[in-house]
């Protein structure tokens, strides 16, 4: 069965995301003007604001089964494209179709530095959207792939940045969701913890339908994923079989960088050739 | 497998696949549905009230103990500015009665419009990183203030029994229950009106100190209305507004063992149906904006 037969698990459509953001860029109109104007503006807030565009029109189909790695450049609209999948941005145009409701690794926003570790695992729980019940069938599991022992008694503002991630990450596992969105989340905790989560990884990925990841190891991409996206200001510029996608995006940024050592001009983008490059899968 | 200059539609690669069962993401549901997932999310409203109760009491050293303290100091103050030197206490039976509970009620308005009004601005991080209905935070708000209410009024109860004049328990007292039940509606309906307000705009939060203050005096906490007995319209005003309304009704009750008149019944049942329904519909309207800085 080819990847295409399989069940679609998210669409995106045609998505624009724009936002309006303060901005203290000179030219920008409203900011000109004498000294006094300028300090009168900034008394009252932001003085002037500007459009910023995130996303510019993308689409893809994702099926059961895929790992999706995206990769690009920072603030070429990676996060943006992840929080729109969940629901979190709305889209200023176009729009996101999924099974289900897919699920963004974040549970951290909701944990509470006052509270102990297990009663965080409890409203973690129930703030992605688990039942009671449910939080509690996966209670132990969750203490135990955190493994930080009695810690786990102890309110989370006492924990180390370390141990806080282990715990979020347990967490955050507990909801198997059919569409798991997950934001650089491996790059924390300690190397021991790390090969543990990314079995944990492994078997989200066997429950999840379809994962997304977004993560600037580009090793964790092709070790991981399927499949990549590689994103630029806000396009989809590449998609295909994760290696070469990510084989491509790293060729292109080192050899651009080679060439701008050497003192010659940035060579064109691949996709700006004329005709569109065929990978082998 | 391709890279292309542009992007490719969703129609061209979804082919013959089953998109029956998909949804789409992020939109606001109906308002009846959405109802239906607030409802679904009780159990994390609960959570959230509890975690909230027990990080704000766990922050001073006399806890949830400034809860009953507050309102206290509160009313010696009016007793002593209003009561005392400006006399409103005159021709008001058992004026310390009447005023511990003005204040204690009024300090669980005051205490959910001040708090509530940040349930979605003060807690943006949480509304970037999970979807859930937006209506949970101010509700688990008014859940949160709704126990603090029930606490400190079981502590007002005790003060009303042992400070002179003495009051006697009667069966009276059972009907507080429905007038405290209808003044949590009340509440909610405004903490999620508020959450809205300030969530757009935030210039509302500097405003509502004094907006509360304006309201706690029009609301006849430390003096009677009696005053206004030979200007019938201020008269109406005065007891068309729900926060006189509850005050009012536990008054009757508690501090003058007499069932309280028809009309405020209906005052108070009417403001608290109104407020609920209109702050529920208010906040679903705006339910798409709430995470955005």
């Amino acid at each position: 069965m080819t990847e295409h037969e399989r069940p679609v698990t998210v669409v995106v459509d045609d998505v624009h995301v724009t936002y309006r953001v303060p901005s203290e860029e000179p030219d920008t109109p409203g900011s000109r003007g004498s000294g006094l104007r300028k300090l009168l503006g900034h008394a009252r807030g932001h003085a002037t604001h500007t459009i910023v565009p995130a996303l510019r029109g993308i689409s893809l189909v994702a099926h059961e089964g895929e790992s999706i790695g995206i990769v690009g450049r920072n603030g070429s609209g990676k996060s943006t494209l992840l929080r729109t999948i969940a629901g979190l941005t709305v889209p200023t145009r176009g729009r996101v179709l999924a099974d289900g409701t897919p699920l963004l690794l974040g549970v951290s926003a909701a944990l509470m530095p006052n509270l102990s570790g297990k009663r965080n695992i409890i409203l973690g729980g129930l703030a992605m959207g688990l039942s009671r019940e449910e939080v509690e069938a996966r209670f132990d599991d969750v203490v135990e792939l955190a493994g930080i022992g009695a810690a786990i008694h102890r309110p989370m503002r006492t924990y180390s940045s370390g141990m806080s991630a282990r715990l979020s990450f347990a967490i955050a596992t507990a909801a198997r969701p059919h569409v798991l969105l997950i934001d650089e989340a491996l790059n924390t905790g300690d190397a021991e913890f790390r090969d543990r989560s990314q079995d944990r990884m492994k078997d989200l990925q066997e429950h999840a339908g379809t994962v997304f990841l977004v993560s600037h190891s580009l090793t964790t991409v092709t070790r991981t994923c399927t499949r990549a996206l590689w994103i630029d200001s806000g396009r989809l510029r590449v998609d295909g079989p994760a290696y070469p996608v990510v084989q491509a995006y790293r060729e292109y940024f080192n050899l651009s960088r080679a060439e701008q050592q050497a003192g010659r001009p940035k060579p064109p983008p691949p996709w700006e050739k004329d005709s569109p490059i065929e990978m082998p899968v | 497998m391709t890279a292309t200059r542009g992007t490719r539609t969703a129609e061209s690669s979804t082919g013959s696949s089953s998109t029956g069962k998909l949804q789409v993401v992020g939109q606001r549901p109906p308002f009846g549905r959405y109802l239906a997932e607030v409802w679904r999310r009780r159990a994390f409203i609960v959570g959230l009230a509890g975690a909230q109760l027990r990080a704000v009491n766990g922050q001073d050293r006399l806890g949830s103990m400034w809860l009953v303290l507050t309102p206290m100091v509160n009313g010696a103050v009016y007793f002593l500015i209003f009561g005392l030197l400006l006399n409103t206490k005159h021709g008001v039976p058992n004026f310390i009665g009447y005023l511990v509970v003005g204040v204690f009620l009024f300090s669980h308005m005051t205490r959910s419009v001040t708090n509530g009004s940040k349930a979605v601005s003060g807690n943006r991080k949480l509304l970037q990183a999970l979807a859930f209905p937006r209506a949970v935070l101010p509700l688990a708000e008014a859940a949160q203030q709704a126990v603090t209410l029930g606490l400190t009024f079981v502590a007002m109860l005790v003060f009303v029994l042992l400070a002179p004049p003495l009051e006697h328990f009667s069966w009276r007292w059972l009907l507080v229950l429905p007038v405290l039940a209808l003044q949590v509606v009340f509440v909610g309906g405004l903490t999620m009106l508020f959450a809205r307000l300030v969530a757009g705009l935030s210039d509302v939060a500097n405003m509502l100190s004094f907006g509360m203050r304006g309201w706690l005096y029009m609301s006849g906490v430390f003096y009677a209305p009696t005053r206004f007995d030979h200007h019938p319209l201020l008269h109406t005003i005065f007891e068309l507004n729900p926060g006189y309304a509850f005050l009012a009704l536990v008054r009757d009750l508690i501090i003058y063992d007499r069932l309280p008149p028809g009309h405020i019944w209906l005052v108070a049942a009417g403001w608290a149906v109104a407020v609920a329904v209109v702050g529920m519909f208010l906040f679903w309207r705006a339910e798409e904006t709430y995470a955005r800085d």
